[in-house]
């Protein structure tokens, strides 16, 4: 009896390449044999865990995606990074380093080098390094440490986050990223 | 020499049925068309195809009959792209409205017999059934055991809770 529960692995990878995001987190739910699929490296990239590959190519700008999670994060100057959350459409929260964005690379490819630049200001920059590839949770360490320096004199902020931004004078393995902050 | 477009071959199902087709229609499979050139004598041996059974066999063909004169795949260009498109062409939607044991053989088949585009329609028609789904309505539709317990699966939606449906 042929069904779905004895279709080799590489017909499920296949059949699940069709699938946009949201169905695919619903079928890591399904069972264990769905979670593995999903965990197959062709959807790395979607995932944001592709392994960092050192690349002699600077990296190219328009090909890279900055994790959508670093956009839905709510987040106050000079808080920790337990107080990085998402909030939810139910009007919960969730915390970033229980999400599974905290583990995600911050972009797509990986990158080993993000600096971060609040509100695009060349010489407020904090850095976030990593050899295996900057994951949202350095990104977001990286941006506690750098407030809690307490120097910049955007200091006395306390708005919510809105967002990053890619900028263009990024070179190889190293990021920019631009940070503005709404009220 | 017979042209190819006329030329009877025989493919033996793996329950012992023998199936006369036209070569041009068989050459599909790309497992088939490989097996012919070994061969070299082309409709003289019968060719066994050995996972596959005869009611399985005669739908596959009847799909490689309806699709003889399709081009070539085009080269994977924009192979990402395509991919994810769940569009499927009317003739192969109605063609795929059959039921699950048979869809999944047909998925099978078209795997082992190396038919690249009939795999995309059958991998393209589970995935549809899949869409828009929740966990529960995706087990129900396959008949699928949910082999964790409440606490792992509440723990899997959670920690993807802020990326689902935006």
């Amino acid at each position: 009896m042929s069904d779905i529960n004895n279709l080799p692995n590489e017909l499920m990878v296949e059949t699940f390449a069709h699938l946009e995001l949201n169905d695919l987190l619903r079928c890591m739910r399904v069972n264990k044999f769905f979670k593995t699929v999903t965990e197959h490296s062709a959807f790395d990239k979607m995932f944001f865990r592709t392994r960092f590959i050192k690349s002699s190519n600077p990296i190219n700008f328009d090909e890279l995606h900055v994790n959508p999670a670093l956009d839905q994060l709510s987040y106050m100057c000079r808080c920790s990074i337990e107080d990085a959350v998402f909030l939810l459409k139910d009007h919960g929260e969730l915390a970033l380093i229980e999400s599974i964005a905290a583990k995600q690379n911050a972009t797509e490819p990986a990158v080993t080098r993000i600096i971060v630049r609040p509100y695009g200001d060349p010489n407020q920059e904090g850095r976030t390094e990593s050899g295996q590839g900057v994951t949202v949770q350095d990104v977001m360490e990286g941006l506690c440490g750098y407030y809690e320096q307490g120097t910049p004199y955007y200091d006395e902020c306390h708005y919510n986050f809105e967002g990053f931004y890619k900028t263009k004078n990024d070179t190889e393995d190293e990021l920019v990223l631009e940070i503005f902050w709404g009220s | 020499m017979a042209s190819t477009d006329d030329q009877k071959i025989i493919l033996v199902s793996s329950d012992g049925v023998n199936i006369q087709t036209d070569r041009i229609i068989a050459e599909r499979s790309m497992l088939i068309k490989n097996m012919i050139e070994d061969l070299g004598t082309p409709g003289e041996e019968p060719i066994p195809i050995m996972n596959v059974s005869e009611a399985v066999l005669r739908k596959v063909l009847e799909w490689c009959d309806h699709h003889k004169k399709d081009p070539p795949p085009e080269k994977d260009e924009d192979a990402e792209s395509r991919k994810k498109t769940t569009d499927i062409e009317e003739w192969d939607q109605k063609f795929m409205q059959v039921d699950q044991e048979m869809l999944f053989e047909i998925i099978l088949a078209a795997n082992y017999m190396d038919i690249k585009a009939l795999l995309d329609v059958g991998c393209k028609t589970v995935a549809n059934m899949i869409k828009g789904k929740s966990p529960e309505e995706i087990r129900k539709t396959f008949n699928i055991q949910n082999d964790f317990t409440p606490e792992e699966e509440e723990q899997i939606r959670r920690e993807n809770e802020w990326a689902e449906d935006r």
